[in-house]
């Protein structure tokens, strides 16, 4: 209880309160940025971050962090670009709810839904860390090529083109991961000695071509913005009456994202494919996803976030960061003697629980400054849709040329956005792709470690209790799947015959 | 192009299952790790295998699928409403305008080579000349604040350097 009060004293202060406001501006407006990312917010704050105390300094990180990543679905609803791996899972629907002037509605599920279940997260973060955490710390290159593996087969198999379709956007996606430095051998691999791909692609303008240019290409002159947007005073009205509608989806969300966000590295971009994928498999009207159907959207969103909270635990808990954010976050922890790592449970309890408050009023303020975005953003509506089309070709230039400050990314997102249209346009689904490039390392440097821990032998796979569990899940999944896929064709065929 | 369908699938099935024996048999190339099963070519044989079978897979159900099957496919017809049919001339200037804007910026700069991108994209999208000027310079300029300014992204400066 004293440490707690003492945190409070630590955070409730006009300092810290100023840093975390200032942040998540900051944090919004860059994650609203196409091709600007969280990991380049952190790292643009951490030079501010030395002239400031202790837990100013980590609540700058922590509320930027949490606002980029949010923000990152403005694009998304607006523009069709997804701000990270994660939100490229719902950006079909929430896209086509704007397309269909339900705009607001879209942005509140997205940041209403990011705060519960945040805050769910949080909750998760502060009764059950260190046992989450050594829950995550059990896991070897087994479980996480397997979990890799089951969040990939549900990216392809909720691909509306069916399954062959689903399995060759996600094959392609893998292959295009492959390009570059193999991670073993450091052997170039379909280079062809072009320089420039030995770094490999990345996954920011592949996702800025894929939907962002293909949409213009799609659409042309004829991009529809003059769509009427309703709730124009109020863009969040019915939002939380929707998000009643479907508070399963919430709830499921949430507790799937806190569990999945614990496992460092792999967490955050694959609990929203899985939810998304599991509100498709059990929704009544899975045809409508894609469409423009909230559900997906409020279960997949509110995972997103509580899996934000939850990384944070192995972070915090052990001094393990699992992506960029989190080893930038631990970097200034060491700095400011806050040594991550089970004594700042114990010495420092304080800190603990005022970094878990920081979370707490990062999300909340989510709430107005996405309110503000909300209202805001219906401008793009009204934009002539020329001069929209050179703004958005714009950003996907400079976007795409941020990432490593060459043009290069800039002809892979061109070369993506053509691949993306031809194949959109013969039913395959794009997302499935940027899941394969983003998720591709991971599977393929846990599968070979695995092959030399067990010499070859498959059935090693199986040889502990979590791993045998999730492989034979994705193996049922594909197993259902092509029994499903070959009974419907059987019954589709009687009915023509 | 193939049209959509089942002759498109055939085709794309078959485009895939090529790509992949391309991949494998590049694959091959990559050694193993002495004394083990495993190597640079190991994941990418996975790969370019699967590509040849989910290939071969999507280029028989193409070829067995009947026109009444396919007219049949509902969510087919949604998405090809939705998709449309392709403005090949604006498409094709778009395109050409970012390669142009690829080789271009490096020499001109940033400011100079978005500012004629601008006016150009929108005035192939149907915008006056007057919202084009107003406009590219304005947009131009904010984003290379945001960016060179704000996010220290090192934009080429050329002419103008």
């Amino acid at each position: 209880m004293d440490a707690m009060l003492a945190a409070m004293g630590l955070v409730f202060n006009v300092e810290t309160l100023l840093t975390i406001l200032l942040a998540s501006i900051f944090g919004l407006f860059v994650g609203a940025l196409p091709g600007l990312t969280a990991t380049m917010a952190t790292a643009l704050l951490v030079p501010i971050t030395f002239y400031l105390p202790p837990i100013p300094a980590i609540a700058t990180i922590i509320a930027s962090t949490a606002m980029a990543i949010t923000a990152g679905d403005l694009t998304g609803t607006l523009l069709r670009i997804p701000g990270t791996p994660a939100s490229a899972a719902y950006v079909e629907d929430s896209y086509r709810m704007a397309q269909k002037g339900e705009a607001g509605m879209a942005i509140g599920i997205g940041i209403i839904g990011s705060v519960l279940g945040g805050l769910f997260g949080f909750v998760v973060l502060l009764f059950s860390a260190p046992a989450l955490a050594k829950f995550a710390l059990n896991f070897s290159s087994f479980e996480y090529f397997w979990l890799a593996a089951l969040g990939l087969t549900c990216a392809a198999l909720i691909s509306s083109g069916g399954m062959a379709k689903g399995a060759l956007s996600l094959l392609l996606g893998l292959f295009i991961a492959q390009i570059g430095v193999d991670p073993l051998m450091g052997t170039a691999r379909f280079t062809f000695q072009v320089t420039e791909l030995a770094g490999g692609i990345s996954f920011i303008p592949a996702m800025i071509g894929m939907f962002a240019l293909a949409e213009i290409m799609r659409t042309g002159r004829n991009f529809n913005v003059n769509v009427p947007q309703m709730n124009i005073r109020n863009p969040f009205k019915g939002v939380m009456a929707m998000l009643w509608k479907y508070r399963k989806n919430q709830v499921r969300g949430s507790i799937i994202g806190s569990l999945l966000g614990a496992l460092p590295g792999v967490g955050g971009d694959l609990a929203a494919w899985i939810t998304y994928s599991l509100a498709k498999r059990t929704s009544k009207t899975p045809e409508k996803f894609g469409t423009g159907h909230p559900e997906g959207l409020v279960e997949a969103g509110a995972t997103n976030n509580a899996a934000l909270s939850s990384s944070w635990i192995p972070a915090m808990v052990f001094g393990i960061p699992g992506d960029a954010v989190t080893a930038i976050a631990v970097g200034v922890l060491v700095m400011k003697g806050m040594e991550p790592g089970p004594s700042l449970l114990t010495v420092n309890p304080q800190n603990f629980y005022a970094v878990m408050l920081v979370f707490v009023i990062a999300n909340i303020l989510m709430l107005p400054l996405g309110w503000l975005a909300a209202k805001g953003s219906r401008w793009i509506f009204e934009v002539p849709r020329a001069l929209l089309n050179a703004g958005i070709l714009l950003f996907c230039i400079v976007g795409s040329f941020a990432i490593n400050n060459t043009m290069f990314g800039v002809g892979i997102m061109v070369a993506m956005g053509i691949i993306a249209y031809v194949l959109e346009r013969y039913r395959f689904a794009i997302a499935p792709i940027i899941l394969g490039i983003v998720l591709g390392p991971l599977l393929e440097n846990n599968f070979l470690t695995s092959m030399i821990i067990t010499n070859g032998n498959l059935m090693g796979f199986f040889s502990r209790p979590v791993a045998a569990f999730l492989g034979v899940a994705t193996l049922l999944i594909w197993g259902i799947a092509i029994f499903g896929a070959l009974w419907s064709y059987r019954k589709t065929r009687l009915a023509a015959a | 192009m193939p049209k959509p369908g089942s002759r498109a699938d055939v085709v794309l099935g078959l485009i895939f299952a090529a790509l992949g024996v391309a991949v494998f048999t590049l694959a091959l190339s990559y050694r193993n790790m002495p004394g083990m099963p495993v190597g640079a070519g190991l994941f990418p044989r996975i790969v370019g295998g699967g590509m040849v079978v989910f290939g071969a897979v999507l280029a028989l159900q193409g070829w067995f699928t009947r026109p009444a099957l396919v007219a049949a496919d509902a969510p087919a017809e949604d998405e090809h409403a939705r998709t449309g049919t392709l403005d090949w001339t604006y498409v094709g200037l778009v395109l050409g305008a970012i390669v142009a804007t690829i080789f271009l910026m490096p020499v001109l700069g940033f400011l100079l080579t978005s500012f004629v991108f601008c006016i150009f994209i929108v005035r192939l999208s149907g915008g006056s000349w007057l919202s084009a000027i107003i406009f590219s310079p304005v947009m131009t300029y904010l984003t290379y604040l945001a960016f060179y300014n704000g996010f220290r992204v090192p934009l080429p400066r050329g002419l103008l350097g």
